[in-house]
This record gives C-alpha cells, structure tokens and sequence, in this order.
C-alpha cells in the first residue's frame, strides 16, 4: 500500500483490494450475488420473527401460540427448569452455588501468572480435590443442616458443569500418565498403555457410559454400590483420557532429544525432567489439540441422556415436552445452544489468550 | 573460578580412563578398543573426521551412551548404567552441547538454577550461583531473556554457564561452537579460554585449530573408532603433513580455519 497517497487514491485503492476477491472472476462474482441474495432474504426474516414480532413477556401460553414470531416468554418461563432441571425449587441456590465454586476454581487455575509459583502445582491439586469434596456435598445436602437430595435429580447446567470440569480435569491427570506409559521403556507399562488407548478409542463414547451404567452394577460385588454419576463420570474420564493421551504423546514426540540429554546432565531425576522441562513444554504444544478436545468433552456430556440422566440437553428436552406451551421449542435449544456457546466459547478465547502468552520462550 | 585447581590437591593423577572400550551400534563399531588416561586438570582437544566416534567417546564419559566391552572411570568409579552409578558420575561432569539444548521454556537465569535447585541446593543459594556464572560468561544483562531471545552465542554461552553451577570436576563439550554462525565462535571460544586458565579438567570436540593450539595438554585425533595420536599440540602440529592428519589439516584449511 501507498504510505503517502493521498486520501482520494488511498480511499480508491482500499475499495479495490476489498471489491477485487470479491468481483474478480465470474466466479466469485456469481457466488457473491447468491450468497449476498440469501443473506438479504434470511436476515430480516430472522429479524422479524426473533425481534420484531416476538413475545418477549407473557404469563399465558396462548398468547405465544398464536403468534408468528418467537416466544422468548417461554424461555423465561422455563429458564430454571432448563438450568436445574429437577432439582427440588427451592434448593435451586445449592447447584447454583456449587457452579459458582466450580467455575472460581476453574478461573483461579487458568490464571497463567500464578503457575510460576512455588508448589503451585500441590495447591491446585488441593484446590480441585477441596471444589469436588465442597461442591458434591453441597449437591447432596445431608449435612450441616442440607436436606438431602438424591443423586438422579442432579440435572441441567450444574450436571453439564460439573462432569465436564470433572471430567476433563482428572482424564487430564490420567491421560498424562498413559502418554508416559506409551513411551516408558518397561515394555509391560508400554504395552498396557497402547493396549487401554486403542481400546478406548476404538470403542464409542454411547458403549461406555452404557456399560458403565448397566454392566459395572453387575460385575461389582453386591452391596458395592457406586452412584450412576460417579459411573457416568468415571466413564467420561476414561474416554477421555485416552484421546488426551494421544494428543500429548504427539507433543511428546515432538521434543528433540537434545532436551532429555540436557535435563540429564544436569542431575535430574526422570519425574524431574518430566515434570519441570519435558511436560511444560508437551502442554505448550498441544494446547490447541487440547482445547479441542475439552470442547468436545464439554458437549458430549449430553450423551448422559441415553443413561437417563438429565444434563443441559436432557432438560432442554424436558421442558420442551410441557404440553401447555406445546409447539414452542426452537427458543429453548437457541437458549440452550447459547449456554454450550459461552461456554464453548470461553474455553476457545481462553486457549487463544493462553498460546499468545506462551509464545514467549518459544523456540 | 573460586573453587580451588583440582591439580593444586598434591600432584596430577589419573581422573579419567578408558581401559579397552568398545561399543557398537548394532554391527557398526563406533569404539574399538579404545585405551585412554586423562588427568585431573589437564586440557583434552578431541578431534577427526565426522563419524570418527568423538563425540561418543565424549558421551560415554557421562553415561549419555553406554559400552559393551572394557571400563571407564572417572574419579575410580566405574561408569555404568548397569551398576547404576551413571548419577553420581553426572555429579562430577558438567556436558555443553553442540544444539546448546537451553529449557525454551526457561529463562536464562532459570536454565541456571533448576539443575542446582533439583540437587536440594536452596533457591537462594542457587540463584546467587547461576548470576555469579552468568556474570563470567557475560550474560548477566540477559539473565531474565529467554533462550529465542538470545543469539546462538550468546545461548551457548548460557549452556556453559547452566553446566558450570553444577560445580563439575570435568566439563565436556560436544563440538560447541560448529552450530554458530561465524561471528560468534569467538565469543563462545573465549569463554571457553578463560574456563581453561581455571584448571578445570576439559574434554573438547573441535575442529577450532587455533584454539586447542592455545589451550589443549593434548590433542587426540581419531578415525574410525580408535585413536590414531594422542600427542601435545605442538607435536600434532608438527606432524601435520604425515599419514591421515594430512587429509584432516587440508580439509580444516580448506574452511579458511
């Protein structure tokens, strides 16, 4: 571009690189009318019936069936329901609460400022074994004057939250030792990890939770009982795992020798070069393969559905099926797609903003 | 250095020996019945055409490669993985690589201290010795930088000074200055010299003539897995236009070295 072109020509010549990919060939000029004519035709369509002729307010349901336009009434009116699903009314404030916990915990070990910290690591581990412990109790209820609440009306986002931070917390644990395990030189350890990935991933996610949910409780020994949630839980982190393991031994193998020989040589154990000079830098690495299966990990715990547990999508679906309001469901999965979107979309703004900061000190 | 001359502690004798050590890749030797003593305190110039198995020899010293056949070793304990006693050999030798393998994660400063600090030296303690060595190889302005921001010079530089915290008897080097660029050999190479006046025992690869001209005890010029002269500088050179020196001198000099 001109540095000291005037501004006519500046003006002319900004118009032309933006027009020119657009216009340039017959091609692209045809695409560009049929893609501008479809977004002339939906966009004031979408308009008028989410904006201009919706039902924002409205107690009675009749009003929103008559009506063209959408009925984000019946979002308000459902809104708790979707969110907490068949958690007793009242005690709604122990999920939210709980959530809240979760999240706190979540954003306190994301901050990047303070893994340079001494015993960090020690403290977080602390930290997420004291947010299970805190946030499961407050579910429960049972003590401190709680009442109780049992496991199967767990539901909605705190469910959603909770498997998947649990989840993808703890296969990230597991998944760092089967990395290991893929690479160790005890050929017993190698082979059980292979073994367990290629399993896993060779199995789909629905076979899991289903033998989870249906076969543990047989093979256990009687009077053995673990909860459906633990089970659902403990099949997402072993799903998991396995794909984070995959990702980290790409990142494993993509440190050069030279850094074992260095860590080596200067005296340090193999948990110490693991740990302090080999990990950090796998983590760097992948993190955009992670962040990719976080995501994934965060929407497939609506696959709890077919164990009849009632995660976000399960009581989207719950209140869609009041026959009252019958008829009105596309609001309530925009609503709900807008929940798994911030979500979704927080993660994705968050490992963006992490891979900038770990730039520094790339080689 | 402020640690005191290793020779100081009575007269010279034997740290480091090689008593008929072979090791194979598969069917290829790379040493072949190799036979070497080394005092403490005396300078070591290594070098050879490539393949010729300096850089192994170098490496067995610390256990980075293991041997089939013979013994070394360094301080009257035998170096072996099988008798585990590779760690505490690791203790007594400090090892700069021709890649400089800095943590890119990792300060300059933090290269420094995680080897000392894992070896339950105090985080102070460690902190004061990695500025003291940064600050005698220069680089106590680029303490707090990180190994991309810094030159390849001023990374080896680094290297060295990461291996000297360790407070090692022996330092090896791997051919430290042939992956820099030109203009700054001399920088690494100077601090190299000024190690040497220190005393410290020291193995060197290199093809850098003039320097083991200026520091080397004694140069060992290898091919094909064994050592062909073990002779002082003044000597090798002398002898640079017989038998398979005169190939290597030629092709040296070819380089405009």
């Amino acid at each position: 571009m001109s540095a000291g072109g005037d501004e006519g020509t500046d003006g002319r010549h900004r118009l032309r690189t933006v027009l020119r990919p657009l216009f340039g060939t017959p091609v692209n000029a045809a695409l560009t009318v049929v893609i501008l004519w479809l977004l002339v035709t939906a966009i004031p369509a979408l308009l008028r019936w989410g904006i201009a002729d919706a039902i924002w307010f409205t107690d009675d349901p009749k009003d929103c069936i008559q009506q063209e336009g959408a009925c984000w009434a019946f979002v308000g009116a459902k809104a708790r329901l979707i969110i907490f699903g068949r958690y007793p009314y009242d005690e709604h404030w122990r999920p939210l609460l709980a959530m809240i916990i979760v999240l706190a915990a979540l954003v306190l070990s994301a901050d990047w400022r303070q893994w340079r910290r001494r015993n960090w690591g020690r403290f977080l581990i602390g930290l997420w074994a004291v947010t299970i412990a805190a946030s499961s109790m407050l579910m429960a209820g049972g003590i401190a004057g709680l009442e109780s609440v049992e496991i199967d009306r767990w539901s909605g986002l705190p469910l959603t939250v909770m498997l998947s931070v649990f989840g993808i917390f703890l296969a990230l644990i597991l998944s760092v030792l089967l990395a290991l395990g893929r690479q160790s030189k005890l050929p017993v350890i190698r082979w059980l990890s292979i073994a367990y990935i290629e399993l896993i991933r060779g199995v789909p996610l629905i076979s899991i939770l289903f033998m989870a949910a249906l076969l543990l409780p047989i093979i256990l020994p009687s009077g053995f009982e673990i909860s459906k949630i633990l089970r659902a839980q403990a099949a997402f982190v072993m799903f998991f795992a396995a794909y984070m393991a995959e990702v980290l031994r790409g990142g494993l193998q993509a440190i050069p020798r030279g850094q074992y020989e260095a860590a080596e040589t200067i005296g340090l154990t193999y948990w110490e070069a693991t740990f302090k000079v080999i990990l950090p830098q796998v983590f760097r690495l992948s993190i955009p393969s992670l962040v990719n299966v976080f995501i994934a990990a965060f929407k497939d715990t609506s696959l709890v559905v077919i164990i009849s547990m009632h995660d976000l999508m399960g009581t989207t679906n719950a209140a869609i099926s009041d026959p009252a309001w019958s008829g009105i469901y596309i609001e309530a999965y925009a609503f709900t797609a807008m929940v798994y979107f911030i979500f979704c979309g927080g993660i994705s703004w968050y490992s963006q903003k992490l891979e900038r900061h770990l730039k520094v000190g790339r080689r | 250095m402020t640690r005191a001359d290793p020779s100081s502690d009575g007269k010279a004798k034997a740290f480091i020996r090689f008593q008929g050590v072979s090791k194979r890749f598969g069917s290829f030797k790379v040493l072949k019945d190799i036979h070497l003593t080394i005092q403490s305190g005396e300078r070591i110039i290594v070098f050879g055409p490539s393949g010729s198995g300096k850089s192994t020899l170098i490496r067995c010293v610390n256990g980075l490669e293991d041997y089939q056949d013979g013994v070394i070793t360094v301080g009257g304990v035998p170096v072996s993985r099988a008798l585990g006693t590779v760690p505490q050999i690791r203790r007594k030798v400090g090892m700069v690589f021709q890649h400089f393998n800095l943590f890119p994660h990792m300060t300059a400063l933090e290269n420094c201290m995680v080897g000392p600090v894992a070896r339950s030296v105090t985080e102070k303690e460690a902190r004061n010795r990695a500025l003291e060595f940064l600050s005698r190889v220069r680089m106590t302005d680029h303490a707090a930088k990180y190994p991309n921001e810094l030159s390849g010079g001023q990374q080896q530089r680094v290297a060295i000074a990461r291996a000297l915290c360790l407070q090692p008897q022996v330092m090896l080097f791997d051919e430290p200055t042939s992956a820099l660029d030109p203009e700054m050999v001399g920088e690494v190479l100077n601090v190299m010299n000024e190690l040497a006046d220190t005393g410290i025992t020291m193995i060197c690869v290199t093809h850098e003539m003039s320097f083991a001209r200026r520091i080397a005890d004694r140069m060992i010029f290898m091919e094909g897995g064994k050592i062909l002269y073990d002779e002082p500088p003044e000597v090798i050179f002398s002898r640079r236009g017989e038998g398979r020196l005169v190939e290597f001198f030629e092709h040296v000099a070819d380089r405009g070295l």
